[in-house]
């Protein structure tokens, strides 16, 4: 497991130093996600009835999550629609790399956002925003869409081509999370969208988002290496 | 002698369709092993199955004197298709995230070697963007020269490479062997990797062909002249008890048996007024045509 984050830990170190390289672009990508993010959170807040911050956090946590659920079918440097196959000739099993890449690149989004988000609420409000409510709605958002990314993982190892369902996802996504007067109790076993109604509502506890959140990365693990086993009983060849 | 890979009644089918049908062989280690056979025989498939990345219908996969199971990667090295590598990164760095990925002690260190041995010590600090095809493919195989490799399983591993960078591959592949490394290669380039073959396994129809040494093979190849009338060259030969027939090329025989009657055969055939306009024995490729030609016959 340790030779699994060290080789994550080096390619991120690559990715930041290749995004130094171009300081301007880097810097200017930053402040207009930043900005970009915080006007839709406000219009988030408005057709939602949430406070300004909340909306903004909102809008950034859900955002993070699902680059998240976004990037994961796409961790392994597979051809576009094949399965990733110089990973599965390393000595781990896939699930196992998945779920350590896709740890260490919500690491990525949760720094990359949350820092952002300081800065922006910084600028904007003239006050730091609650350290633990912006962290824990990050980590219970990035949860929820870690386990459906590795769902989706696991259906385009079998599938192949999943984009249409991967967009559709998404704006699901953003639909049950910001859909004004959407707020039933199941809401907390929908990635992402249980995340944003506990920063609506901090007085609910976030356990049983933590617990759906938990459910869906096991169901998801276990989705991959299921795959995995089908796909390599079936062959590349047995799928045309 | 100890097999690298040891593969018994192997079979595999894809839809009904059987590509591979009973296939049973040998490798041995640290040679280099040239698996042969046209497209669409199986050789890739063949790779796919010893590599563990499908599983075989049927029949048994030794690697290194044991069944076949997810810890044999430790050993082994493999390489198919296309390259894959992050193109913004350099090509020291991609081969260092391989390495790390297999848990290799010293990753930096170990991957800086791996460039050395195929000659991209200088490019280590390039990114794989900038690489060219040839040194696309020489870090692809950088990256399977890990701490511990035993075995390595290269399909085409020259494909799209200049005569300098072919020349490079096999040379780095041969200094491998030395080391006690295992390599079982496919090539198309039957005549560039003549001069490297130890071994070879010929494949035809998803069943092997021929296997054994290169040189019990080479023993075998025929004499071939290239006249200027073959018609009367190969009249005046069998007239004088050679065992002669057409070539597959205008103007050339094969002459079985010919092996110091060099002078002899010209003699005979300046006699005749036959011009000889070259001469050579068969080279590998002319082999393969022959095990393929004779196979087909007799099915």
């Amino acid at each position: 497991m340790n030779a699994l984050v060290r080789a994550a830990w080096v390619k991120v170190r690559a990715d930041l130093a290749e995004q130094l390289r171009y300081p301007v672009q880097f810097v200017f990508g930053w402040f207009t996600t930043g900005a970009v993010l915080w006007g839709l959170g406000l219009a988030a807040a408005r057709t939602s009835g949430t406070e300004a911050g909340v909306g903004a956090l909102a809008t950034y946590v859900a955002m993070g999550a699902v680059s998240l659920f976004y990037l994961i079918p796409r961790l392994l440097a597979g051809g576009k629609d094949h399965p990733p196959e110089e990973a599965m000739l390393y000595p781990h099993p896939l699930a196992r790399m998945v779920a350590v890449l896709a740890s260490v690149n919500a690491a990525q989004i949760a720094v990359g956002l949350v820092g952002v988000y300081f800065l922006a609420a910084l600028t904007v409000t003239r006050h730091a925003p609650a350290l633990g409510v912006v962290l824990g709605g990050m980590a219970l958002a990035l949860l929820g869409a870690a386990g459906a990314g590795f769902l989706l993982f696991a259906l385009k190892l079998v599938f192949r081509k999943v984009d249409g369902l991967a967009v559709l996802v998404q704006l699901g996504f953003f639909a049950a999370a910001f859909t004004p007067g959407l707020r039933p109790d199941w809401i907390a076993a929908v990635p992402v969208a249980g995340a944003v109604r506990w920063l609506r509502e901090p007085a609910i506890s976030p356990l049983p988002v933590l617990l759906f959140g938990l459910l869906w990365v096991f169901a998801g693990i276990l989705a991959v290496a299921r795959a995995e086993r089908a796909v390599v009983a079936r062959g590349v060849a047995g799928y045309e | 002698m100890s097999s690298a890979i040891a593969v018994h009644g192997l079979t595999k089918s894809y839809r009904g369709r059987r590509v591979l049908d009973g296939l049973t062989f040998e490798v041995p280690e640290a040679a280099i092993t040239l698996y042969l056979g046209p497209n669409g025989a199986g050789k890739t498939t063949t790779f796919r199955l010893l590599a563990g990345l499908e599983t075989p219908d049927a029949g048994e996969i030794h690697i290194l004197e044991k069944p076949w199971s997810p810890r044999v990667r430790r050993f082994l090295g493999v390489t198919l298709e296309e390259p894959r590598f992050y193109p913004w990164l350099t090509g020291r760095e991609n081969v260092e995230i391989a390495f790390r990925y297999r848990g290799a002690e010293n990753p930096a260190k170990a991957a800086l070697r791996a460039l050395e041995r195929v000659g991209l010590a200088n490019a280590a600090h390039r990114r794989f963007r900038d690489y060219s095809l040839g040194m696309r493919q020489r870090l692809y195989l950088a990256a399977q020269l890990f701490p511990g490799v035993r075995l390595l399983l290269l399909d085409e591993p020259t494909n799209g490479l200049d005569v300098e960078g072919r020349e490079e591959v096999w040379s780095t592949l041969q200094a491998l062997t030395c080391q006690g490394v295992s390599l079982f290669v496919s090539t198309h380039q039957v005549l560039e990797a003549e001069r490297f073959a130890e071994y070879l396994v010929v494949l035809h129809g998803g069943r092997v062909a021929y296997q054994g040494p290169y040189r019990d093979l080479a023993k075998r190849r025929r004499f071939v002249l290239r006249v200027d009338d073959a018609a009367e060259a190969l009249a005046t030969l069998r007239a004088a008890g050679y065992e002669a027939l057409l070539g597959r090329r205008p103007g050339e025989l094969y002459i079985e048996n010919a092996v110091g009657q060099a002078d002899r055969l010209r003699a005979r055939l300046a006699e005749a007024g036959v011009q000889v306009l070259d001469q050579r024995f068969e080279d590998l490729e002319e082999l393969y045509w022959r095990i393929k030609d004779g196979l087909e016959r007799a099915a």
